[in-house]
């Protein structure tokens, strides 16, 4: 089974020969983020500038700025909490043919603890204009991403976990950023899911169906931007939706679906998410079942999705 | 030796003064801005734009062009002055300081024509040039970024800096505009940034000491022979130069001058 950082690493030694413009910078990371391969590879276009996000961010505009095509990686926790400032006024401000991956996101960063977790990078980057956010499943899906960010040009924010849970995009599924891909249909409810929580919503609802349900998997890797059309039409006809993410429930995924279920199809929507507590670090087995992650919090959430769904609507409760 | 050619010191002098009065207008005529940190770097940026900088006002992009990035951005108002008196844009357009649809936002953006980078947040410039820096090493120009006294107490300034020197960033030039005041105060009250010249040359950076009001010393800086070091020059200021009033006074870092004020600077600095 194949890490996801480890299909990023390949994939940017793919992009390298692509892209001849490409230069990719770390921050004293590229061991564990696997920039390294590129390294290896394309010594002259790597860029190390050590203990240093915010620079990083810095160099990576100016060289974007002098046209190049530039990847910047480290830790997601790192990236978001140190580099923000510069990822806001340089990169999303002025549109810049950059893309930032953050590695190590979620809980699955596992024995490392809490301090190298980003639970919020997803909420975060969302609400920056021109920044596109994107949450590969798989290996397959960081490979495709990644090489389609760089030729549309960024900004893009690419979210990918230090670990994986193995390949669920059908191989002949084309994978483009903004398409969600639709891994399963349903009847009685859509889960709609991003990042290793895809495989697990593939898990559940296997499931639930030896329960008798029907359930709809919908991987949305491009979380930003989300377009208003193509969801509408996903959604149409399923009575609720479960949203699962390796992120907080706060401004994630579950947020962005939720602003546009409001809008355009309101119904139920309930979240599989890592609750408002700051989690500890440990096994990562352990750590999605302690923290609501397992294939069994989002069978629990489908039956509170239907049962909202089944509640008479309308009026106050006397 | 220098790399710069003969100084005319006269026409730098009075495109200073030049650089002055239009910020000021600038700042009066939106009603808000930061008038003493643009006084204070009038002379610097005067020499960069006519002696210095290889820069077409009629072709802003040019890929060859030198950079230079205001790091320290509220001083934009200096910098706007120096970009419509060379053409960049027209005085149409700079009428519209710090206003919702004006092209000259109160903090410099990269669409604006001649400014080659967003600043505003300090130490984002310093960082930005580095990068550009290394991304034009090899190719012939250089990059120069002005960075305010109180910035240096930013770390991603010392960040870049490591970065350039470990990098032999030859091609790049900082200028501290050091007058000593910061928003609230005196740099050294607030947190002492003394020794700074000890500070760079730590920091594996050629530092040249100016008076950065005199515009032949400036000159010669700038001009100095590429060692294998980036280059750094404090640039001795005085906070609101230029008119006797702003000189020195902190409460002159924001606020715009008076219809009666203005008056009073426009005659300090020569207009009758």
């Amino acid at each position: 089974m194949k890490a996801m950082r480890d299909a990023f690493g390949l994939a940017l030694q793919e992009a390298g020969d692509l892209f001849p413009d490409l230069l990719v910078v770390d921050a004293d990371n590229s061991t564990a983020t696997r920039t390294d391969l590129f390294k290896q590879r394309f010594p002259d276009r790597f860029v190390q500038v050590g203990v240093a996000e915010q620079n990083m961010v810095g160099v990576a505009i100016g060289l974007a700025q002098c046209g190049y095509r530039v990847v910047a990686s480290t830790f997601a926790a790192f990236l978001l909490g140190r580099g923000w400032e510069a990822i806001r006024d340089g990169v999303a401000l002025e549109a810049l043919n950059v893309v930032l991956v953050g590695t190590h996101a979620g809980i699955s960063v596992g024995r490392d603890g809490i301090t190298h977790m980003a639970l919020e990078d997803v909420a975060l980057t969302r609400t920056l204009p021109n920044l596109g956010v994107v949450v590969p499943a798989d290996g397959t899906q960081v490979r495709s991403l990644l090489l389609d960010a760089l030729a549309v040009g960024g900004p893009y924010y690419l979210r990918i976990s230090r670990w994986g849970l193995g390949e669920i995009t059908p191989p002949q599924q084309p994978v483009r950023l903004q398409d969600p891909i639709v891994l399963r249909p349903g009847r009685d409810c859509l889960v709609l899911a991003c990042g290793l929580m895809t495989q697990v919503a593939l898990q559940a609802a296997r499931e639930l169906e030896d329960q008798g349900l029907d359930c709809g998997v919908v991987c949305i890797h491009t979380v930003k931007p989300l377009a208003a059309a193509a969801f509408t039409q996903l959604v149409q006809g399923y009575p609720c939706l479960v949203v699962a993410e390796e992120h907080w429930s706060t401004g994630g995924l579950f947020g962005a679906v939720a602003e546009l279920v409001v809008q355009v199809d309101p119904k139920p929507c309930v979240p599989v998410g890592v609750p408002d507590v700051f989690p500890d670090g440990g096994d990562e087995v352990e750590l999605f079942r302690a923290y609501g992650l397992a294939a069994a919090d989002i069978r629990a959430a489908v039956w509170t999705a239907m049962a909202k769904a089944n509640e008479p609507r309308g009026g106050m409760t006397p | 030796m220098s790399r710069l050619g003969p100084i005319d010191a006269a026409g730098i002098e009075a495109f200073a003064r030049t650089i002055r009065l239009e910020a000021l207008r600038l700042i009066a005529a939106a009603g808000s801005g930061h008038p003493g940190p643009a006084l204070s770097i009038a002379d610097v940026i005067a020499v960069l734009y006519q002696s210095v900088l290889r820069t077409d006002p009629r072709n802003p992009r040019s890929p060859s062009r030198d950079r230079f990035i205001l790091s320290k951005g509220h001083g934009c108002a200096a910098l706007y002055a120096a970009l419509l008196s060379r053409g960049f844009f027209d005085r149409a357009e700079a009428s519209a300081f710090r206003t919702h649809g004006g092209i000259l936002q109160g903090h410099p953006r990269r669409s604006i024509p001649g400014v080659d980078a967003t600043t505003g947040p300090l130490g984002l410039g310093a960082s930005i040039a580095a990068g550009m820096a290394l991304a034009r090493q090899r190719q012939g120009f250089r990059v120069y970024a002005l960075l305010g006294d109180g910035e240096l107490q930013a770390g991603l300034v010392w960040e870049a800096a490591q970065f350039a020197a470990h990098r032999m960033l030859t091609n790049l030039t900082y200028v501290v505009d050091r007058n000593g005041l910061q928003f609230t105060g005196a740099t050294e009250a607030i947190v002492a940034l003394e020794p700074v010249t000890a500070k760079w040359r730590s920091f594996g950076w050629d530092v040249s000491c100016v008076d950065g009001h005199d515009v032949c010393e400036l000159h010669d800086a700038f001009g100095r022979a590429e060692g294998r070091r980036p280059h750094v020059v404090i640039a001795k200021t005085i906070k609101g130069k230029g008119v006797s009033f702003m000189e020195c006074a902190v409460e002159w870092h924001g606020r715009a001058p008076s219809p009666e004020e203005l008056q009073r600077a426009e005659a300090e600095l020569g207009v009758r």
